[in-house]
């Protein structure tokens, strides 16, 4: 889009259902990128983060799933069906495409791919769904904790719990991972 | 968890965030979203083209209607001027060329002098000498072709 419009979510949101193309256009520019991300790093799968991403804009211009702002915002209620749609995707069991592959095929992942990051993009997934949601927004989409909470739906000092455990449930996994290498190289 | 451990972690995760941070959906998708949009909301897709020409239709006939006179003539039926004296009270102006079929009239609404009626086919009190309101109805070339005395102010009469 060359001109971003003004205005928060809410207000978008509600022009969105006016039938103001533009405002739709406008939320899809701020929000799919985050709800891409969070949905590739949980499910590893650049496929099924698009596919994710879709469905969350196609439920928000649906008329039967309308969003009530008395019970929060809308960054809040994207991500959460975003993470209903993750859930039902893991459910599946679907095949992953691992993202490491994907990464590779840009030049930027060609340079910084090896195997303690692939290593922890497993582990960030494999990790219980409340800690991994903590990661993602704080640790890779630089999210502070009261925002995290807000998305999370749930308090602050949770949020900082969460996190504390999951980073050491990933530094214990790279640790593991690193006495392997030595012992490999010994 | 020790701070070598910590380090470890950080620049891990940091290295994550830098490999994913331009990542999202391909255009293809973005696009099938607009697609749904629109159907979803077919009045707003026609909107984008159906207000800007609304706008310049009521343009258009707002100058049109501006340069209309207020008193503007209106068609009406040679048959009617002929038989007014049976509908609308208006009385036929004797030796007047007639209305050509179609030509537009307009009613003046104005005082005459009773000699004037007089003149014009109306039966007065030739010792009445007050003007008295009267309608008369006007061809497109400005001769009278019927007259009728106004109600507003018939009492006099």
């Amino acid at each position: 889009m060359n001109g971003r419009m003004e205005g928060s979510d809410e207000e978008l949101y509600r022009r969105m259902k006016k039938g103001d193309r533009a405002a739709f256009a406008e939320l899809y520019e701020r929000r799919e990128p985050g709800i891409f991300r969070y949905a590739m790093h949980a499910t590893g799968s650049p496929e099924a983060a698009e596919e994710i991403a879709h469905e969350v804009f196609v439920q928000l211009m649906n008329p039967a799933s309308r969003f009530d702002d008395t019970k929060g915002n809308l960054e809040g209620w994207i991500f959460g069906v975003a993470r209903n749609l993750i859930r039902t995707h893991r459910r599946r069991g679907q095949p992953e495409e691992p993202v490491e592959q994907a990464v590779t095929d840009d030049l930027l992942g060609n340079m910084i791919y090896d195997e303690k990051m692939a290593t922890l993009r497993n582990a960030i997934r494999e990790l219980p769904d409340n800690y991994r949601e903590a990661v993602v927004l704080c640790d890779l989409e630089e999210r502070n904790y009261d925002e995290a909470a807000q998305l999370m739906g749930c308090p602050i000092g949770t949020v900082r719990s969460r996190l504390h455990r999951a980073r050491a449930l990933l530094a214990a996994r790279l640790k593991r991972l690193h006495a392997g290498m030595e012992a490999i190289a010994l | 968890m020790n701070s070598e451990a910590e380090r470890e972690l950080a620049w891990q995760m940091r290295r994550i965030r830098l490999a994913s941070a331009a990542r999202r959906s391909s255009a293809a998708s973005r696009q099938s979203l607009l697609d749904k949009f629109d159907a979803q909301y077919p009045a707003a897709a026609r909107r984008r083209w159906y207000v800007p020409v609304g706008i310049a239709a009521a343009l258009v006939l707002s100058l049109a209607l501006l340069r209309v006179p207020h008193n503007a003539p209106v068609p009406v039926p040679v048959e009617a001027v002929e038989d007014a004296e049976n509908s609308d009270g208006f009385i036929a102006v004797p030796y007047v060329p007639p209305l050509a079929q179609g030509e537009l009239v307009h009613v003046v609404h104005t005082e005459l002098h009773p000699a004037m009626l007089m003149g014009l086919g109306v039966n007065v009190d030739p010792a009445w000498e007050t003007v008295m309101p009267a309608d008369l109805l006007v061809g497109e070339d400005g001769f009278p072709r019927a007259v009728r005395i106004s109600n507003d102010d018939a009492g006099g009469f």
